[in-house]
């Protein structure tokens, strides 16, 4: 082996520096397609928002003007104020944090208190609950849309959000294996040191692990809130009446609406996405940890 | 239960009183409120999996050999198969709306899949900016179904699409994409890649980190090239990642139809967007409500259902002969 790779080493030639020259070169090139590439991937994820963006500040009359242009001629911000003052845009906001953000809180405390469970108590179920719940990931969800519907009807749900709201309550699949692989890399030592001191199980959760947990429980919280905020299916299947509609009903509304005040449907879309954006600038770590993390379980 | 009884009664405390005496049974009892305490705190998504997904199923099951025009479970009337032999014999949009789907699944998962796995190499290889080139990469991720359809629709429209100019620059007849048998599951296809990029580009980052660097150092002092490199030493080890997102992908593709009744109502230009779900969808609260109903929707959920679960159990088969979980 040794000896191959010697004789090997002496048949090539030996780096000269201008062959180590035109290596540089060729580093720089690859580089730059590299670059390239990348680029264009970007420019093909932000166009449709630089369009929006511009017909948005376009005036009705401009922004039906053949073909596209980038930069409004005549700059307003007219369609903004638009949106703004319409009722519909603020009520639906509201409505969406009245439906997403209780449920959320409750949601990822009933999480965290299973993952807890799974990651730190040994009881005899453990396995075969986690199993079942590992299996009901992969189940498809589409043999329970029409018939949690007749269900919510015999209820007399339709139309309230207590079909969008209780499901949540319980808490969610994979935010519970999220969070239970974060308690897995906390010590069990913490858990057993405070059960010798008198404290019960729940309390471990409540007074140990959950505060520890609080940077995963905030990763969980964040794309929670996204998830519901964004959620247009659960919304448009159950509500009917327009003051309960959400943010995302609102304006999918607004856009299928017949008066084709275009530059007044972008601006409700920005609008609409705004919150998320900031969201996400601000805590792009946990965006990135909270999905890095439920690939890498895989 | 004071201190004193509850150091007692855990195994974990050095017994200060006599061991014999200590009783087996007391010790049950803390192994038996350990048990209670866990599985009631681990509860609760099961319970909730239970009222919300398995109570329907059971319903569904029983509805789908039934024949139910209204929302009302107790307005049904038993016909047996007929429903299920309906779907295989006369629909003639099932047989449509699972083509669509596979269509529909298996370009968006490919696509995305190369996709994500290319920029994440070039991410790798570039020395500067990949931090806010998949930054912005992920934005869609974050917008709404219904924000990225307003955006979509907008570029892909007829008269004031970005798109058409383009097609006028290149002295190309304009078209209507949406609207066109051929073109517009091609839109939503462009639609789901974009907004799905950024999802696997994180992954494969995470992935590609996560590879001990000691087998790519061993494979650089044998020699290997940057292709020989990927394929035999980088894809191995990133396998899992990318199984992850196929899997996961169809699974959720097979199933997806939002997008598609935001982008084209009613199964789009002669169906041509039809999904099977968006068909289910249809048959219970759309515009085949009248004539299909509940319980041939949930028939129909059910056959869908049968077919995701069967193409991920295939793909799961499959997994034995790639996915590598030596790392």
């Amino acid at each position: 082996m040794m000896f191959k790779a010697l004789k090997r080493r002496k048949t090539e030639p030996l780096p000269a520096k201008v062959n180590r020259r035109r290596q540089k070169i060729g580093r720089y090139v690859a580089l730059g397609i590299d670059y390239l590439i990348l680029i264009l991937f970007c420019l093909f994820v932000l166009l449709p928002y630089l369009i929006v963006v511009s017909t948005s500040f376009k005036t009705l009359m401009e922004s039906t003007r053949i073909p596209f242009h980038f930069i409004p001629w005549d700059f307003t911000v007219d369609a903004y104020v638009q949106v703004l003052r319409e009722s519909s845009i603020w009520r639906g906001l509201l409505n969406t944090l009245i439906v997403v953000v209780p449920p959320m809180f409750v949601g990822i405390f009933t999480s965290s208190l299973s993952a807890y469970a799974f990651s730190k108590i040994r009881f005899p179920a453990s396995k075969v609950m986690f199993t079942i719940l590992l299996m009901t990931m992969m189940l498809p969800g589409v043999v329970t849309m029409v018939p949690a519907y007749v269900i919510y009807d015999l209820l007399g749900w339709i139309d309230t959000y207590w079909p969008l709201m209780l499901p949540e309550v319980f808490g969610g699949i994979s935010c519970v294996f999220y969070l239970r692989q974060y308690f897995n890399g906390l010590p069990d030592e913490l858990g057993e040191a405070a059960r010798l001191d008198g404290l019960s199980y729940f309390g471990t959760f409540l007074w140990i692990f959950l505060p520890l947990a609080k940077p995963a429980c905030v990763a969980q919280l964040i794309l929670w809130f996204v998830g519901g905020y964004n959620n247009y299916f659960g919304p448009m299947l159950y509500l009917n009446s327009e003051s309960r509609f959400t943010l995302q009903l609102v304006v999918n509304l607004m856009a299928g609406g017949f008066d084709n005040n275009w530059p007044k449907v972008m601006a409700a879309t920005i609008v609409m996405i705004i919150p998320m954006l900031i969201f996400y600038v601000t805590m792009q770590k946990y965006f990135v940890e909270g999905i890095a993390m439920s690939g890498l379980k895989a | 239960m004071n201190k004193q009884e509850m150091a007692a009664a855990d195994p974990l405390v050095p017994q200060q009183t006599d061991p014999v005496q200590k009783p087996k049974r007391q010790k049950f009892g803390m192994n038996r409120r350990r048990n209670i305490a866990g599985t009631l705190f681990a509860m609760s998504p099961l319970l909730g999996f239970f009222l919300f997904s398995c109570i329907p199923m059971v319903l569904s099951l029983y509805m789908s050999f039934g024949e139910m025009k209204t929302f009302d479970i107790f307005d049904i009337e038993m016909v047996g198969f007929d429903n299920y032999v309906f779907i295989f014999t006369e629909d003639p949009l099932f047989f449509k709306s699972i083509l669509n789907s596979f269509v529909y699944s298996i370009t968006t998962v490919l696509l995305r899949t190369i996709f994500a796995l290319l920029i994440a190499m070039l991410l790798r290889s570039i020395p500067r900016g990949s931090k806010l080139i998949s930054a912005i990469l992920f934005i869609p991720f974050v917008c709404s179904v219904i924000a990225t359809s307003v955006m979509w629709k907008w570029v892909f429209d007829y008269n004031y699409g970005v798109l058409n100019d383009l097609m006028d620059i290149f002295g190309l007849p304009r078209v209507d994409w949406l609207h066109e048998t051929e073109t517009a599951m091609g839109v939503i296809i462009v639609q789901t890649v974009w907004g799905n990029l950024g999802f696997g580009i994180i992954l494969y980052t995470a992935a590609f980190a996560a590879i001990n660097r000691s087998y790519i150092e061993a494979a650089m002092i044998d020699g290997a090239n940057r292709f020989r490199m990927f394929f035999s030493i980088e894809f191995p080890m990133i396998s899992p990642t990318t199984f992850y997102l196929i899997v996961m992908g169809f699974i959720g593709a097979l199933q997806s139809f939002a997008n598609f009744l935001v982008m084209t109502p009613n199964g789009g230009p002669d169906f041509s967007t039809l999904t099977m779900v968006y068909h289910v969808y249809n048959s219970a609260f759309g515009y085949l409500n009248f004539d299909y109903g509940m319980g041939y929707a949930s028939a129909l959920s059910w056959v869908v259902g049968i077919i995701v679960i069967l193409f991920t159990a295939a793909n799961f088969w499959l997994e034995k002969k790639w996915v590598n979980y030596d790392v």
